[in-house]
């Protein structure tokens, strides 16, 4: 008989405190248990409100793999659906985004409302008494939950509640969307997607990876610092930044004992002195003064949440897994409401100009994440090595912590995913 | 020119019509051929109406003799 797939998968064995077998990044059945245990049971982040501002705005998304439907009634109520019509399967809609409060299959023109109800069917008449509409309203997504603007679904009827999963991270989602003076964030300005050949997990870990920014993106670090010398200040030994594991595959980059070192007022590199005086009055306006001095000063949180969803600059970035070898990054820039007009346009610019297809530090972690994907293809010893600040890791402030480039935050992100694995 | 308004699921040509002794708003569903016209008074009281009042209009079932079995 041929050699089979082993039935069961000893996450224990392949995942250690220091080390991490290469074969979560191409194993065919671990994709498979991930997509079960953690994309299809555990919450994941799908779209933020302000994409849906309007009745009948729509939007179509993966979950997991699962086609889904993010949908605003006319009374405001969001609904998450499953994009498959009740009849024989078909995606009934096949926009990334649109606005109609109703969707009709165009295979057998199954009609329903933007609430999932079953409006109708074409030739009626075809059907006996038995059959009721009721029974085939598109289904929904069993769990659904916001925080601060942002969309989270479980695909399990039964689980942590999202508060309990966001944990820590509600503090930084905070920090982040309250760099607004309304204390909205809005998403209405397209998104930047990228596939790559390679894992999704390599992209969650890499955005909290402090180690690799002056080596792997060099170039791009000497022009961004304009020969400031402060390289190393920043991304090297000598930084005071920390890398935290909150817990739950929450990490973080704490940049914050560089940001505050100048204080709140110091105007942020490319803004004009009128954008920030102008800012910062309306910031005191929205949260007042004290307050408005310390969010400016922290600037953004640079984090994670498990599994999908990641917080840098002026971003949210938000993993796709397509296949254990193939996944789509999808770069959505976030404007602040209430902010004058050149801070939002240089947040856009922003996002372009260092994560575009062409940009400063975007193409070179794909390039590392397809080098990774062809060298684990090299087995006679597959561990890779997460051993960096074991030393001196230390408890702080609630967390688990080290020094910015120590990999504490890997170590965080594999103790989480090997819970869930074996949970 | 009418004005045109596309989505996934429908595309209508909209435009305002003169050959009345008043004037009205034409409604015309390219796919069909169908068009209805729609005087200010009627146009008016549609403004309270809500989506859901519609879903009667949206049943596929009520259009076959009009537009599926149309030959």
């Amino acid at each position: 008989m041929a050699t089979m797939l082993d039935a069961h998968v000893n996450y224990g064995e392949l995942i250690l405190n220091d080390r991490i077998s290469g074969r979560v990044y191409y194993d065919q059945q671990i994709f498979q248990e991930e997509i079960e245990r953690i994309w299809h049971r555990e919450w994941v982040y799908v779209a933020h409100e302000s994409e849906v501002p309007e009745p009948g705005d729509y939007l179509t998304r993966p979950l997991g793999l699962q086609p889904v439907i993010v949908s605003r009634d006319e009374d405001r109520k969001i609904h998450l659906l499953l994009n498959r019509c009740m009849h024989r399967g078909n995606t009934v809609c096949q926009s990334d985004s649109g606005n109609s409060h109703a969707f009709r299959c165009a295979y057998h023109g199954w009609t329903y409302n933007n609430r999932g109800d079953l409006v109708g069917v074409p030739y009626a008449s075809g059907y006996d008494t038995s059959f009721r509409k009721e029974d085939f309203a598109l289904a929904k997504v069993p769990r659904v939950a916001s925080y601060r603007g942002l969309i989270f679904a479980s695909l399990s009827a039964v689980g942590p509640t999202l508060d309990e999963h966001l944990g820590e991270a509600k503090r930084l989602i905070d920090q982040f969307v309250n760099l607004s003076p309304d204390g909205e964030l809005v998403l209405r300005s397209g998104v930047l997607k990228h596939s790559y050949k390679g894992n999704w997990k390599m992209a969650l870990e890499n955005s909290v990876d402090g180690y690799h920014p002056n080596i792997l993106h060099h170039a791009a670090m000497v022009m961004m610092m304009k020969g400031k010398n402060d390289m190393e200040a920043v991304f090297g030994e000598s930084s005071d930044a920390m890398a935290r594991d909150l817990g739950h595959g929450v990490e973080q980059l704490d940049l914050n004992p560089i940001h505050t070192k100048h204080g709140g007022r110091v105007v942020p590199p490319g803004w004009s002195k009128e954008a920030f005086e102008q800012y910062h009055a309306a910031m005191v306006r929205g949260h007042g003064e004290n307050a408005a001095d310390k969010i400016i000063a922290e600037g953004p949180p640079h984090f994670c949440i498990f599994p999908n969803i990641i917080f840098i600059l002026n971003q949210f970035r938000v993993i796709q897994p397509v296949s254990v070898n193939e996944t789509v990054i999808h770069y959505y820039p976030t404007l602040l409401k209430g902010a004058p007009e050149e801070i939002n346009q240089r947040r856009l610019s922003e996002t372009y100009l260092i994560h575009g297809p062409a940009g400063r530090v975007a193409p070179d972690d794909f390039e590392a994440y397809e080098r990774n994907q062809i060298g684990f293809q090299a087995r006679v010893n597959e561990w890779l090595v997460l051993r960096r600040g074991l030393h001196r890791e230390r408890r702080d402030n609630g967390s688990t912590a080290g020094h910015e480039t120590d990999e504490t935050t890997q170590r965080g992100i594999w103790r989480h995913y090997r819970e869930v694995m074996t949970r | 020119m009418p004005l045109r308004l596309i989505n996934e699921f429908a595309a209508v040509e909209v435009e305002s019509d003169e050959t009345g002794n008043g004037p009205r708003l034409v409604i015309r569903d390219v796919r069909s051929g169908r068009a209805v016209l729609l005087d200010p008074l009627e146009l008016a009281s549609l403004v309270w109406v809500r989506h859901e009042e519609l879903t009667p209009f949206l049943d596929p079932a009520r259009l076959e003799s009009r537009t599926y079995r149309r030959s």
